[in-house]
């Protein structure tokens, strides 16, 4: 028994005992108020100075400063940077031109701390981004230019293909081609074909279409042809089964439209339109889309998940999901000023920016995947 | 003590600045041992114009050939008219001067010669012919006619010896665009905006160049060379008219609606751009007339200095166009610190746990003071 004189402190040691409890607590139980104090793992960035031949790699968490740089990267001036972070793997694939011009002057370079960065291959579709499998292959749009057309009014007709690309030596591997004007890599369906079907969206004289290959079997299955080439913006739902992306409304050519398409029937809806050009739909991580109506910011749709984001205006796009689905890294943007990265935790439903990184672009490469051990 | 530590924070400052940007100039010249794209005229020893000299030179050249005579090529008349309401005729070519500024910014940084600093043989010296890796001759970076065996009727040598035969070449491959691109609008060749798809040819008529190309940003915006990132290549020297680093006047023109963009082979006719950005028609802007074909004066003024204009150029290769292109390069020096704040802008609410927490505490709180009254 507490004699009366101890009994004061009791309230001292209920809250010392609380908070000790809070950092302790596995997921389960107190789930929320627990998980709250967990920090997303770090993100991997890709920083360009306007101006410069090099962007630099770094690992960067919500309230942390800007270290060092991990590694660099050369590339022409004012390159694109797409830059993907690859499941048990502590490197990041980056495209970059390293031409000065061109429809396929870009390369894919495999960039770690602590290593040689390495080029894996040329001939990279413009500013494309490599597309990474949940299983950790790496596939890549590549391409040549053909043909001047004889009527010089037309586009040109290029022959294009797939990649997929060793992830260490950069041999190359054709799993699909194609005669167009652009390839683009839409998602991986891990569920698809035999071991998984590469999405890709494809623009050529006859049209547009989206088609799903098997990324063994290289055999193709047409999920949606014809239809208008204006579609972007392209994520996989959580649960593998819709491609979503933005479409233009088929009569309005002022009205954009967020789509989906059922990636086992091929059926395909439409979910909402807008006169906003940077709609930038994406999946949610746990279900419904993330959209950017009107500029007005972004909004989330068909959940009853809420986004608190930190700005009210402009247009926020999705750029990776951890592994656990809670933290999504997204890149706010408004014309004329630099993007600005922060963590979304969908548990305690807060915002975290990143730092503002004055006078870099960024790119997001992914969250740091925890399980690909430690940098030396 | 203090004039020491402000030397040593100077001297920190200097030397974990980057490097300045080295000026990039290539000189492909015909005797070149790097010369493998057959680029069949010698560079020319010259001294780049001054500012306000291109200001003369890019007025001149904008009233077209019967302004210049024979200080340029000659040009065929152009159709002015699309039945919107005007029918098509044909009038001497001439070509807004704001948007010659831009090409020639975008294509060379307006470089007729510069000190070359690749390839190497060609390293150091005095300043040369501007000539890019496949062939791009100065200002207008003039790739057609400019190859080994290639006989065109214009005089090649004065291609690359000569800062306004060379820009007037560049607007006579401009007015071949014009010709062969779909109206934009009415076609009338004093409104700048009517030259969008004849700039979008000027790079090539490939898809790269399309606004619906879906690896360019969503959000992307005018394109601001101090920010840099991807864009079309029309998209580059119209945001160019808009950011024009206080060489001339900036022009905040009207870009077309990308949703009436993309079908087809080739970009179709397209009604009078009216969209503020390349992605954002939400909100709307007006038509530009140019200025330099009323006034007399032939273009507005620059405010620049008197010393060559300082941007990076990157040569370029440009299957199907007719000129070839130094692309763009961005201009903007690296800005000053990298972080400025780590801040989370949305306060997380509290959690479930924590209310429960807070009501035992109460509880107890309660309780406590329940027998502290009782004894008193």
């Amino acid at each position: 028994m507490l004699t009366p004189s101890r009994r004061r402190y009791l309230p001292i040691l209920l809250a010392v005992g609380a908070l000790y409890c809070l950092g302790q607590l596995p997921s389960t139980g107190l789930e929320n108020a627990a998980q709250a104090t967990l920090r997303p793992p770090p993100l991997a960035l890709l920083l360009t100075r306007p101006g410069e031949r090099r962007s630099s790699l770094h690992h960067l968490r919500p309230g942390e400063h800007l270290g060092r740089a991990l590694a660099h990267v050369e590339h022409q001036v004012g390159s694109a940077i797409r830059a993907r972070t690859r499941p048990g793997d502590r490197a990041v694939f980056i495209t970059a031109s390293v031409a000065p011009s061109g429809d396929y002057d870009a390369a894919l370079f495999r960039v770690a701390a602590g290593r040689t960065t390495s080029r894996l291959c040329e001939g990279v579709v413009h500013a494309s981004a490599p597309l990474v499998s949940e299983d950790g292959r790496v596939f890549i749009a590549r391409g040549q230019p053909g043909p001047i057309p004889a009527d010089r009014r037309h586009y040109r007709v290029d022959a294009l293909r797939v990649d997929r690309v060793d992830p260490h030596s950069g041999a190359l591997d054709a799993v699909h081609h194609f005669e167009g004007y652009l390839t683009h890599l839409a998602g991986f369906h891990a569920a698809g074909g035999t071991s998984g079907e590469i999405i890709v969206y494809r623009v050529g004289p006859h049209g547009a279409d989206i088609v799903a290959v098997d990324a063994v079997t290289r055999s193709l299955r047409t999920l949606r042809a014809p239809m208008l080439p204006f579609a972007r913006d392209f994520s996989i739902d959580h649960d593998g089964r819709r491609l979503i992306f933005r479409g233009r409304h088929a009569k309005q050519t002022d009205r954009w439209t967020v789509e989906s398409i059922d990636l086992l029937s091929g059926d395909h809806r439409t979910h909402t339109d807008d006169p906003n050009f940077a709609l930038a739909p994406a999946a949610w991580p746990g279900g419904g889309l993330l959209i950017n109506p009107g500029r007005r910011g972004p909004r989330l749709l068909e959940t009853h998940a809420r986004l608190r984001a930190p700005w009210p205006r402009g247009v926020d796009i999705l750029r990776a999901v951890d592994h656990t689905a809670r933290f999504v890294a997204l890149l706010h943007t408004e014309q004329g000023q630099p993007p600005q990265a922060y963590v979304y935790d969908r548990l305690s439903e807060s915002a975290q920016p990143l730092p503002a990184i004055v006078g870099r672009r960024i790119a997001i490469a992914g969250f740091v995947d925890p399980a690909a051990g430690a940098y030396p | 003590m203090k004039r020491r530590a402000i030397a040593l924070v100077l001297a920190v400052c200097s030397l974990s600045a980057p490097a300045a940007m080295a000026q990039y100039c290539p000189s492909y010249t015909l005797s070149s041992s790097a010369n493998d794209h057959d680029c069949g005229i010698e560079s020319v020893q010259g001294t780049n114009p001054t500012t306000a000299e291109w200001q003369e030179i890019f007025a001149l050249v904008s009233k077209g050939p019967a302004a210049w005579g024979d200080q340029g090529p000659s040009v065929n008349d152009i159709e002015q008219g699309c039945w919107i309401p005007n029918p098509p005729i044909d009038v001497p070519a001439r070509f807004p001067c704001e948007l010659i500024k831009a090409i020639a910014r975008a294509e060379s940084g307006w470089q007729q010669f510069c000190v070359p600093t690749t390839p190497a043989d060609q390293k150091g010296g005095p300043e040369r012919t501007i000539i890019s890796f496949d062939c791009g001759y100065g200002v207008g970076q003039v790739t057609s006619g400019m190859h080994i065996g290639e006989m065109p009727d214009f005089d090649r040598q004065r291609v690359a010896s000569d800062a306004t035969y060379n820009l007037a070449t560049g607007t006579r491959i401009l007015a071949a665009k014009w010709a062969i691109t779909a109206c934009v609008g009415d076609q009338q060749p004093s409104i700048i905006e009517h030259w969008y798809s004849a700039a979008w040819a000027y790079n090539g008529l490939s898809y790269k160049n399309n606004p619906n190309n879906p690896n360019y940003d969503a959000n992307r915006g005018v394109y601001d060379p101090k920010v840099g990132g991807s864009a079309p290549y029309q998209e580059k020297v119209f945001g160019r008219m808009e950011h024009t680093g206080d060489l001339w006047e900036p022009t905040e023109v009207a870009y077309p609606n990308p949703g009436d963009i993309g079908s087809g082979s080739k970009p179709n006719e397209l009604p009078d751009p009216n969209c503020a950005s390349p992605t954002d028609c939400v909100n709307s802007r007006p038509l530009h007339k140019t200025i330099c074909h009323d006034d007399g004066s032939g273009g507005a003024g620059g405010a620049g200095n008197e010393n060559s204009v300082d941007a990076t150029v990157a040569a370029a290769a440009t299957s199907g166009s007719g000129a070839g292109s130094l692309d763009d390069e961005d201009e903007a020096e690296p800005t000053g610190s990298d972080v400025s704040c780590s801040c989370s802008m949305v306060r997380p609410e509290p959690s479930e746990a924590s209310w429960w927490w807070l009501l035992a505490l109460a509880l107890v709180l309660r309780r406590t003071s329940t027998g502290r009254e009782q004894r008193d």
